[in-house]
């Protein structure tokens, strides 16, 4: 099926999406945990089932419990490739995009799946436009180079 | 993508890292124009926490680590943090597997981009302590 974030074509069997890591099951409003609790969620008890949690643990009424949003969901966050872009190529679009993989995991945490995946690829983005515009400026100096190489002759 | 696309994709990151490592061996960017300048250190006159570490590069493959170091402390300290997603993707090409992903805690995240902020600034103060951090 393809994927709903992302539209990237995946087997029918999967659960999460290859490409953005998105979960692939149903639609893209059911994905979003905040509004609605999963529907054969048993009543959490306490006492039953975790004696030793804290009480604070218990689900607010209108906010999914954030451990129970994602379970299992590894959206990337691109960071390695923010980095390398920040420290070797070219410095405003890996700062932007270093910025946008911190919100993946803020995200993540609260359990917005749909807005860590947002986040994860706006810091890929960055990741090739800061790639693309140190590559730029590089093509561009070789070829003021060629030209006054030619220029002396 | 299916599997074989992921390993050839991990192939071609090892093959493509290699190449500038190869590249950067021979070709010194202190005396080569083979390497545009820096363009915020050409406009500005400032450096930016990416000066020095293609030269510093090339020290480290010459195996000056000081040199290195001096040129920018951060991008050697660095390095050890790019080399695990390395290996993962070596592990892929080769074994079909990567290693475990390991996802920074937010905190980490916008520390080091704390870090990178406070590092483009300190580096361009022209005081003892900082200069260390200039190339």
């Amino acid at each position: 099926m393809d994927c709903p974030y992302c539209g990237g074509a995946n087997l029918s069997a999967a659960k999460f999406c290859m490409h953005c890591s998105a979960p692939l099951t149903g639609t893209p409003g059911q994905a979003q945990p905040q509004t609605q609790m999963p529907p054969q969620a048993p009543p959490i008890t306490p006492s039953m089932n975790a004696p030793s949690r804290p009480v604070m643990n218990q689900p607010i009424p209108g906010m999914a419990a954030p451990a129970m949003a994602a379970p299992g969901v590894a959206v990337p966050n691109h960071l390695v490739w923010a980095i390398l872009v920040t420290l070797f190529c070219c410095l405003p679009g890996g700062i932007v995009a270093i910025i946008f993989a911190s919100q993946v995991g803020t995200k993540l945490a609260v359990g917005d799946v749909q807005g860590a995946v947002e986040a994860s690829n706006k810091a890929k983005t960055w990741c090739w436009v800061g790639f693309g515009v140190g590559l730029g400026v590089m093509l561009l100096w070789i070829l003021l180079a060629v030209v006054a190489e030619m220029a002396n002759m | 993508m299916s599997a074989t696309r992921r390993r050839l994709q991990a192939l071609g990151v090892i093959l493509a890292v290699g190449a500038v490592a190869a590249f950067l061996y021979l070709v010194n960017p202190a005396e080569r124009l083979a390497f545009a300048p820096c363009p915020f250190h050409a406009l500005t006159g400032f450096y930016c926490p990416g000066c020095g570490s293609l030269r510093g590069l090339h020290a480290l493959l010459h195996g000056h680590l000081f040199a290195a170091f001096g040129l920018n402390p951060l991008m050697v300290l660095s390095l050890p943090f790019l080399a695990y997603p390395f290996a993962s993707q070596v592990m892929l090409a080769t074994r079909g597997r990567e290693l475990p992903y390991v996802r920074w805690p937010v905190w980490a995240i916008k520390a080091l981009f704390w870090l990178i902020v406070l590092y483009w600034i300190l580096r361009n103060v022209p005081l003892y302590p900082f200069t260390i951090l200039a190339p």
